[in-house]
């Protein structure tokens, strides 16, 4: 039933371009939160907008015995399709729609390194591409935790589970296969690479889908767009105008029950090898060929290239870790890391770090970029902040001298603004800064995709752009390589810097930048 | 922390109704929300943000300019705009001039009155910083009408978009009222649609939404944007779910050897909010207006699909008939209904391998329940979404389209085709 793949003339000058073929989605980890919270919500609203076909099928493999109804039933509680109605408009229609959704809900269970789960995985398989007409379209979703992933993989592969098909692009349309990978991807060079042999002895790289949610977001992708869509910024972007870039990603709850991951993980792993570079490598990168997965992800892998690695004992001059300690966020009182259930006592995970890197490329030698990020700061904030020289000769006496700034703000208030000097009225030449502001959400009202509901349609979709790529992810963990070694192998151990939390951080964070002459900016 | 701040509303009326009392009047609001901290309170704890994306003009002729300038300050919560709400109440456009003072010019006969508010909403979740968007209000009758566009295009936002929304019958195809006199607002429509980017109309609350469709598609080629039309609007949901239903590889061959397509649609009773008089030209008629959302989805069809029409429609009773060749032989387009909403859509090809596909919209829900049935097997059933924007959503949708639609262009070209010189 091969077909050749032609344009179908009836998508053209249809707004929702990109629909995707019926397929199954498959996901490890049925039971767990993410799937309750994340991804069936996820896949409900893309169905309820009409984004993706009617007859998908989302098959749940977990460990708990259950039925395909009581599957059914807590993926309506977890989705609430009746309290879900109003926001929506959809009234009326819930209901019933809800029902043709769950009418494509089965639940398989099964250990993940037991054979005979995916013996019933198939015949369930089978059965949604019976009842769904989904062809034989496979998404696989990797939501358990990370040590069940090779088995997984392998079980696939030996099931017959996996369609490998033909490259991308090819003529032939077939039953293509695909896999999500979520966070973390390895915890080191070493794992990572150890988890991509496993993904490729069974996927092609164009059929792994590594998720890092932050590039869900529309304000990540709004990077790429301000950069290269407008004329008048890319020229100034360099070393010849730009002193230096601050990347904050600022979170001011805690480890909130996820105690037991965050002690394996520390903030390097769970933040700045992931999240941060995303920030790093879409703010720095050079214009992409074109805008396509891999001509995108070309550039930034440049990037990640181009950054210094410290030698083995230059690394503790270029960062500062920290750990908080008790004290008041937004008016509570918290208890510091090591009171926090689930955290060992005597623990030196890391939950706070500020850093210096450098890009040795064309466009950035020389340009410090400051990163920062930890748990219990004063704000919730991520943002991009870049700094311009100053102006080459201070001709006005009175005022502010004040370096143009450009920040993208990432979250919560998503936007981007510019601050600039202006004159004060009267008749003294006082000069003072001023900011000029883009909101995000004032000027583009409405509803947007949340991160998954993005990336899963996506994945969907098969396009590749916002997802790590194999060489990109090595990349990032090869850049922190000696940082996690110092950290990990130094004797005596280097301690976390306690902190007061509600506070930046410990205070070498602060003389980090201020022996450059610079300044952390106030959030 | 600063409270969050509440929608508000400041409002004034220039001392003189031209372009720089108009100006001075949106300065003194303004200056007002920024310093005086006199009521309305919100304002002066809030940080007070001027947006602008666009400028959405809007004619209303049906006497209710309130419902549109409610419709402009919803749409300015997403689309920060300028709007200009044109009011030229019906009874008075064809009244005769009062006092003729030839050399008074802005006093001479008619209405001018001017109104200006500035809205202000608070957008995002801490909601501490107001959003404002102006608001024009202009209201003119009889020979005012004329002063219009010279008050109106120099208050275009510039370098920005420019929608016109025209949402009642083109000036050209009215009731035929006008007779040999030309109706003042025909000369408006031209006028203004040369300041504008795009022309948005919505031919389901027109009298004769096929004649009415003609008359400003004339209009197209002066505006980059070209003409939209809300009705066209309402059928996106369909035609992304005819792609979705068509997308599988044997339903694209499927969709290759149609031979019958039946599209029904609702009633002049259930079509969108119109000129109270349609209903009644349709009714002294004593027939439906044209069942435009179905001529318009199945002009759509036949034009992406390359089918070429066999020659006019044929009316029988209720039904309207078109027959169109492809390559491979004939088919049948019939459309059944009033200028109301799509209700159905059948279509079936017979041969070795037969094919029936069914979408009906459930009543009252925002969704329809689709029957394929491919070969000889059992009929495959289920249900999927189909969203029914309301008016605000329709034209939001529009705003985001820079372009002309020449998709919508290339459907009305085969539906006038059809429909011309169709015998009742």
């Amino acid at each position: 039933m091969d077909v050749v793949s032609t344009p179908f003339a009836l998508r053209e000058g249809l707004r929702l371009r990109r629909m995707p073929d019926p397929c199954a989605v498959v996901i490890f980890g049925a039971t767990g939160d993410l799937t309750q919270t994340k991804l069936m919500p996820a896949l409900y609203t893309l169905a309820r907008l009409g984004m993706i076909p009617s007859n998908l099928a989302v098959v749940g493999v977990a460990r708990r015995p259950k039925t395909d109804a009581v599957f059914r039933k807590e993926m309506a509680e977890a989705v609430a399709p009746d309290g879900a109605a109003p926001a929506t408009g959809a009234k009326a229609g819930t209901r019933a729609l809800w029902d043709a959704f769950a009418r494509g809900l089965y639940y398989v269970q099964g250990e993940f390194h037991d054979p005979e789960g995916y013996v019933r995985l198939h015949a369930a398989l089978e059965r949604a591409d019976q009842e769904r007409g989904t062809a034989g379209n496979r998404l696989y979703y990797l939501a358990t935790a990370p040590e069940f992933y090779a088995d997984i993989i392998q079980q696939l592969d030996r099931h017959g589970l996996v369609e490998r098909g033909a490259p991308r692009g090819g003529e032939v349309r077939r039953p293509w296969t695909r896999v999500v990978v979520e966070k973390p991807f390895g915890r080191d060079l070493r794992s990572a690479q150890a988890l991509n042999r496993a993904l490729l002895r069974v996927f092609r790289e164009g059929q792994i889908y590594r998720i890092d949610h932050y590039l869900g977001k529309e304000t990540v992708q709004n990077i790429l767009v301000f950069r290269f869509a407008n004329g008048i910024f890319e020229p100034l972007w360099n070393q010849h105008y730009i002193d230096h870039v601050q990347i904050t990603v600022a979170e001011s709850g805690g480890v909130d029950g996820r105690a037991g991951y965050y002690e394996t993980a520390g903030v390097v792993r769970d933040i700045v090898q992931n999240h941060m570079m995303q920030l790093l490598t879409l703010a720095t990168m050079e214009a992409p060929v074109a805008v396509d997965a891999d001509q995108v992800r070309d550039e930034k892998v440049k990037v990640l290239r181009a950054a210094r690695r410290p030698s083995p004992d230059g690394v503790e001059a270029e960062v500062v870790l920290g750990q908080y300690a008790a004290g008041v966020v937004g008016g509570q009182e918290v208890v510091g890391y090591r009171s926090e259930p689930r955290v060992a006592e005597g623990s030196r995970t890391p939950t706070f770090i500020a850093m210096r890197l450098f890009l040795d490329n064309w466009r950035w030698a020389g340009v410090p970029f400051y990163l920062r990020t930890g748990k219990r700061l004063p704000k919730r904030a991520t943002e991009i902040a870049v700094q311009f020289k100053q102006a080459p000769l201070p001709l006005f006496r009175e005022g502010s001298r004040e370096p143009n700034l450009l920040t993208l703000n990432i979250q919560p208030d998503e936007g981007i603004s510019l601050r600039f000097i202006a004159k004060a009225p009267g008749t003294a030449m006082s000069l003072r800064p001023v900011n000029m502001g883009f909101q995000y959400g004032a000027a583009f009202g409405g509803e947007e995709l949340t991160a998954y509901e993005r990336l899963l349609l996506d994945c969907m979709i098969g396009d590749q752009t916002l997802f790590t790529r194999r060489d990109e992810v090595e990349s990032a963990w090869e850049l922190f390589e000696p940082l996690l070694t110092w950290w990990d192998k130094s004797e005596p151990p280097p301690p976390a810097l306690p902190y007061e939390a509600g506070t930046w951080g410990p205070d070498a964070a602060r003389i980090l930048i201020e022996r450059d002459g610079r300044r952390w900016r106030r959030l | 922390m600063a409270p969050a701040v509440k929608p508000m509303r400041v409002a004034g009326t220039p001392e003189r109704a031209d372009v720089d009392g108009i100006e001075r009047e949106l300065r003194r609001l303004w200056s007002s929300l920024d310093g005086d901290p006199s009521p309305p309170p919100q304002a002066a704890a809030a940080q007070v943000t001027r947006i602008c994306t666009l400028t959405l003009l809007a004619v209303v002729r049906n006497g209710r300019p309130g419902e549109a300038a409610a419709l402009a300050q919803h749409l300015g919560e997403r689309y920060p705009s300028r709007s200009i709400i044109l009011d030229l109440p019906a009874a008075e456009a064809g009244a005769a001039p009062s006092v003729v003072r030839p050399h008074e010019g802005s006093r001479v006969d008619g209405r001018l009155d001017v109104e200006i508010a500035l809205h202000c909403h608070a957008p995002g979740a801490t909601g501490r910083q107001a959003v404002c968007c102006e608001q024009i209000s202009v209201t003119a009758a009889g020979r005012a009408i004329a002063r219009v566009p010279a008050l109106v295009l120099p208050l275009l936002v510039p370098d920005l978009p420019v929608y016109l929304w025209w949402p009642e019958d083109p000036p050209s195809a009215g009731s035929g009222a006008e007779g040999t006199a030309a109706d003042p607002a025909a000369d408006l429509l031209r006028r203004l649609a040369e300041g504008a980017d795009a022309l948005i109309v919505d031919s389901g609350t027109m009298r004769r939404p096929v004649a009415g469709l003609a008359a400003v598609s004339s209009l197209a080629g002066r505006l980059p944007g070209g003409v939209r039309d809300l009705t066209w609007g309402r059928l996106t949901p369909w035609r992304d779910l005819l792609v979705q239903c068509f997308d599988p590889a044997p339903m694209r061959q499927a969709l290759e050897r149609l031979e019958r397509i039946r599209i029904r649609t609702d009633g002049d009773a259930a079509a969108p909010s119109r000129a109270p008089d349609a209903a009644g030209a349709a009714a002294s008629s004593g027939q439906e207006r044209d069942p435009i959302a179905g001529l318009l989805l199945g002009g759509w069809l036949a034009g992406r699909l390359g089918w070429e029409p066999a020659g006019p429609a044929r009316r029988e009773g209720t039904i309207l008939r078109a027959l169109f060749w492809r390559g491979g032989g004939g088919l049948e387009l019939a459309v059944e209904g009033g200028a109301g909403p799509i209700a159905s859509l059948e279509c079936a090809a017979g041969g070795s391998e037969p094919f029936s596909l069914s979408i009906t919209r459930q009543s009252g829900a925002a969704a329809v329940d689709i029957e394929t049935r491919l070969g000889r097997g059992r009929p495959r059933t289920t249900a999927a979404a189909l969203a029914a924007p309301d008016a605000a959503a329709l034209i939001g949708a529009e705003l985001e389209l820079a372009e002309a639609d020449h998709v919508l262009r290339e459907s009305l070209d085969i539906v006038l085709r059809i429909m011309s010189g169709v015998r009742a």
